[in-house]
């Protein structure tokens, strides 16, 4: 029992230490740049205090020692008994290193190492320097680099004084494995509500149905008790039961609006939920500083190479389980960097380079991707040596011709290493294709940029929580997959007919918007066999359009389905041979879904192509309409109208505007739209009875209506399918949603 | 005259004492070596009981396009993505026939989940022997290629054999990964 209390006391301490080093070493290093205040200095004096006290409290007495050396010489420096200077913030430093050290090993249970000499080092700088006095902050000289300064300000901006949480909001620290077991549950009951709602459209369409056969029934009954004037006492009875009958199902009816209505209203508190809980899986960035920076140190010490070290915006928070999962990934990348990227002295002396090797990682978040770069002014990658192992290995012919970007690839292959000799830190060629594979993993990519003396820019990108990502769904061979919408450049159609006969030239290709873009069908990608399916005359194919400086990919699907938010998730390490997908994710009822690598599959594309690339067939897709067509937004909200208008006249679309129905009506008058985007509730008159106006004018009735609307319920559903309208669009809409829809509806126009 | 009650009673109790199996021991209770049992191609099957995380029914796969005839796809499973293997298909490249009993056997190696499709589950078995006796067991001379990953022995107990398979280990080979039709060639 004693024994258990220990253990969970060692845990707490292990954590809270864990977090105090990294609190301390981000103070320590913002002092070595002379920008720490008093209340910081104060923290530093407090955390360290705190960190000695705890050690004592759980038996560590050599760490709480330590600690203390630590404590004295902070509070020596912060006195200006003791200068600021590099070899002092070092040699703390290499004290704190050794105090995660420690803790490592009592996390795993171990013998922790002994702190002996780190103390006497610490010591030591206390005997020395305690006679001189300075002033107790020395700035450093600015760093030459505009980029770093103008960095590190933007850290710390005026008003922003610690790195510490608030202290009036609470902090409860909570399992990882309950947030993992609350994010399933999320999961499953995102499924119940799926399946909830197809029920209610069940019931809601039988509900329909009886209702109909109840009247008809009951107008039979009419009728047949016209016929018999005396009454009939059965058919009385029976009309009876028939009338109760309606009533109760008057009553059913009016149970399922308001379920309808709630179900919605628990779709919005539903999403709210979601984002809230991906929230809590987020964790700061800065955590794991602290353990880049020994890891820096440590290797530079082994190579003996000076490094200068910088974190760029440490700032920002990230889904928990993907900062450890790329944890080992950075690592190995820093190794990298001072390894094989950073120049001995004497080299970097000569190339006229200052004699630390610099290394930067930042930070940087771009809506829904978060990315981590490293960078470092070394040495740059050999592209001549990757070239020529690689023939050595037999992946390249001597005389083909590949691109720069495409051998930079060949790094990321297990096995590869263009290293001469085997060092203790890296040149297995292990490695770099693990980090490849944990980025992909988390459905993310790594680019490398690389000039020769330079230096090497590695940038990992990925989705920045493992929570919600705009999926779009299309089917092929009746199977479903997604993609990223943020992948997808844009859509067009292209009619069956157009496919089959584009698809049998010899280099397929597709016109649009002045781009060119190889054309070729999903299917066929993904699986060879089923090349030579041949296309339905007259039906509508969906094209997806991939960007690529290289190649360019039109992609054709069978159907698209629709967007939306996406939990994705690893298809595990069975897949990793597997390059086509990305990540897989739950649609409805728990179904999987693949989702396809962009990267990988315009690769594969380009390596399928039937035959090579000859003769560029350009043709226009679509008819370049001799005048731009026209369309019509109808919305109260002048920046809805802004946007929509906006949006569609980049796509060289011309737009007409109305504030209300009865404007809208003004406008037709003298212009005959296209296609008009109708808004729902506003003011004079609203969308549906517009559209209603419109449906009964023979005027026009032919023109295609979308409706848009924030509010959908039983009603407004049962307008819009008598009316039978284009479609409906939920606001707030994705853009490429607003675009497909009215290209699909624009392309079956002509 | 009809028997006392009671009497019958306790002669009904020596008559089932007599003729029931012993309890096993206390000591050999703890030793028992125990593994979920499971039909594969009309053969017993036996994987260790701590390597299995969970039986369960299989839901709808997703296939994947252009896969190794035992590859079935993704499923759902607690809320994650699990990938299914067709044990059968794998080990005697006979595809299961999916029927009520069919059932999937989950496994947890590290950080990934596996699952396993096959023929029928028979429930918990034991063993009262130690482990290491397995090892004695020669394979028999059936032992398919792709056996040879896991495959442990066998063990015949009441005229019945059971092969005894790691999941585990068969998760590890090389081949269980080519889940695409062209690089399994």
């Amino acid at each position: 029992m004693d024994k258990d209390k220990d253990q969970e006391l060692m845990q707490i301490f292990i954590e809270e230490a864990s977090e105090l080093i990294a609190a301390i070493s981000n103070n320590v290093s913002t002092w070595e740049q002379a920008k720490l205040n008093i209340a910081q200095i104060e923290d530093l004096k407090r955390e360290l205090h705190t960190l000695k006290g705890s050690a004592r409290m759980v038996g560590q007495m050599d760490l709480g020692r330590l600690a203390h050396e630590l404590e004295t010489l902070s509070d020596a420096m912060a006195k200006g008994q003791i200068k600021v200077q590099e070899n002092v913030i070092e040699v703390i430093n290499l004290g704190l290193d050794r105090v995660a050290l420690v803790l490592e090993a009592l996390k795993k249970q171990e013998e922790p190492p002994s702190v002996e000499d780190r103390i006497q080092a610490l010591h030591h700088i206390l005997e020395i320097d305690s006679k001189s006095t300075v002033p107790p902050i020395i700035s450093k000289t600015p760093s030459p680099s505009s980029e770093t300064i103008q960095d590190q300000e933007e850290i710390k901006s005026p008003g922003q004084e610690a790195k510490m949480p608030l202290p009036t909001e609470e902090m409860i620290r909570v399992r990882v494995s309950l947030l993992e077991a609350l994010n399933n549950l999320r999961t499953e009951t995102t499924w119940i509500r799926e399946e909830l709602e197809q029920e209610l459209e069940t019931l809601g369409s039988n509900i329909k149905i009886a209702r109909e056969n109840l009247k008809l029934l009951t107008s039979e009954l009419t009728s047949q008790n016209d016929q018999s004037p005396q009454g009939d006492p059965i058919l009385k009875t029976t009309y009876k039961t028939v009338t109760n009958l309606t009533h109760d199902l008057k009553v059913i009816n009016e149970c399922y609006i308001s379920m309808e209505s709630l179900v919605i209203n628990q779709a919005r508190v539903h999403s709210s939920f979601q984002h809230l809980l991906s929230d809590a899986r987020l964790i700061p960035f800065d955590s794991i500083v602290p353990r880049l920076g020994r890891t820096v140190r440590q290797v530079s010490g082994e190579l003996k190479k000076q490094v200068d070290f910088k974190v760029l915006r440490s700032e920002g928070e990230i889904d928990r389980s993907f900062l450890e999962h790329l944890l080992p990934s950075l690592e190995h990348l820093l190794r990298n960097a001072i390894d094989h990227g950073i120049e001995s002295e004497e080299e970097r002396r000569r190339l006229g380079k200052p004699d630390a090797g610099k290394i930067e990682i930042k930070l940087a978040r771009e809506g829904s991707v978060a990315s981590i770069e490293i960078r470092d002014d070394g040495a740059g990658i050999d592209v001549d040596k990757i070239r020529n192992k690689a023939i050595q290995l037999g992946l390249l012919l001597p005389t083909q011709t590949v691109t720069e970007d495409e051998l930079l690839h060949y790094i990321l292959e297990p096995g590869f290493s263009t290293r001469d000799t085997v060092s203790l830190v890296s040149g297995r060629g292990v490695g770099m294709d693990v980090v490849a594979t944990a980025i992909k993993e988390i459905g993310g990519t790594l680019n490398i940029e690389t000039t020769k003396h330079r230096g090497t820019r590695m940038e990992l990108r990925f989705p920045f929580t493992s929570s919600l990502n705009r999926v779009l769904l299309f089917e092929v061979e009746n199977k479903t997959f997604g993609m990223l919408l943020s992948d997808i450049q844009g859509a067009t159609n292209i009619d069956g007919n157009e496919a089959k006969k584009r698809l049998s030239e010899n280099t397929p290709i597709l016109q649009q918007l002045d781009k060119t873009y190889h054309l070729v069908y999903l299917g066929w990608i993904l699986d060879p066999s089923t090349q030579g399916r041949s296309f339905e005359e007259g039906k509508s194919y969906t094209v997806l359009l991939l960007a690529s400086e290289e190649y360019p990919l039109a992609l054709i699907v069978d159907k698209v389905q629709n967007s939306r938010d996406l939990l994705i998730q690893s298809l595990g390490s069975q897949f990793k041979l597997t390059t086509e997908y990305s990540g897989a994710a739950l649609i409805h009822h728990g179904q999987g879904t693949y989702l396809l690598d962009k990267e990988s599959i315009i690769k594969k594309a380009s390596r399928t192509k039937i035959s090579p690339l000859q003769k560029i067939y350009s043709f226009s897709l679509q008819k370049k309409p001799t005048q731009p067509r026209t369309l019509l937004v109808v919305d109260d909200s002048p920046s809805a109208r802004a946007m929509a208008q906006k949006l569609l006249e980049q796509e060289q679309y011309e737009v007409i505007t109305a504030n209300d129905g009865l404007e809208a009506l003004e406008q037709l008058e003298h212009r005959m739209p296209d296609l008009i985007l109708l808004d729902i509730d506003m003011p004079r008159m609203d969308g549906l009875e517009l559209a209603t106006r419109l449906r009964n004018d023979d005027r026009y009735k032919k023109i295609p209506i979308v409706m848009l609307s924030a509010v959908m319920n039983a009603e407004r559903r049962k307008w819009i399918d008598d009316l039978k309208l284009e479609g409906f669009i939920a606001k707030p809409y994705e853009e490429a949603q607003l675009i497909l829809k009215v290209q699909s509806l624009m392309g079956n126009l002509h | 005259m009809n028997p006392d009650p009671f009497e019958l009673l306790w002669k009904i109790e020596q008559e089932c004492r007599a003729h029931a199996r012993p309890l096993p021991r206390d000591d050999q209770k703890s030793n028992a070596w125990m593994g979920i049992g499971f039909l594969l191609n009309n053969n017993y099957f036996v994987s260790p009981l701590v390597e299995i995380k969970e039986v369960v029914v299989p839901k709808k796969i997703s296939p994947l396009p252009s896969n190794s005839p035992w590859f079935l796809g993704i499923t759902e499973y607690q809320g994650t993505i699990l990938p299914v293997t067709d044990l059968q298909g794998f080990l005697f490249d006979v595809p299961t026939t999916k029927t009520n009993l069919s059932r999937l056997v989950v496994i947890n190696v590290e950080q990934s989940i596996f699952g396993f499709l096959v023929q029928e589950v028979v429930g918990i078995q034991r063993f009262f022997r130690k482990e290491k006796e397995f090892g004695e067991v020669r394979p028999s001379e059936k032992v398919t290629d792709s056996l040879k990953n896991g495959y442990q022995g066998s063990i015949t107990e009441n005229s019945k054999t059971w092969s005894v398979l790691s999941l585990k280990q068969l998760s590890q080979s090389p081949d269980f990964y080519h889940i695409l039709k062209e690089s399994a060639s």
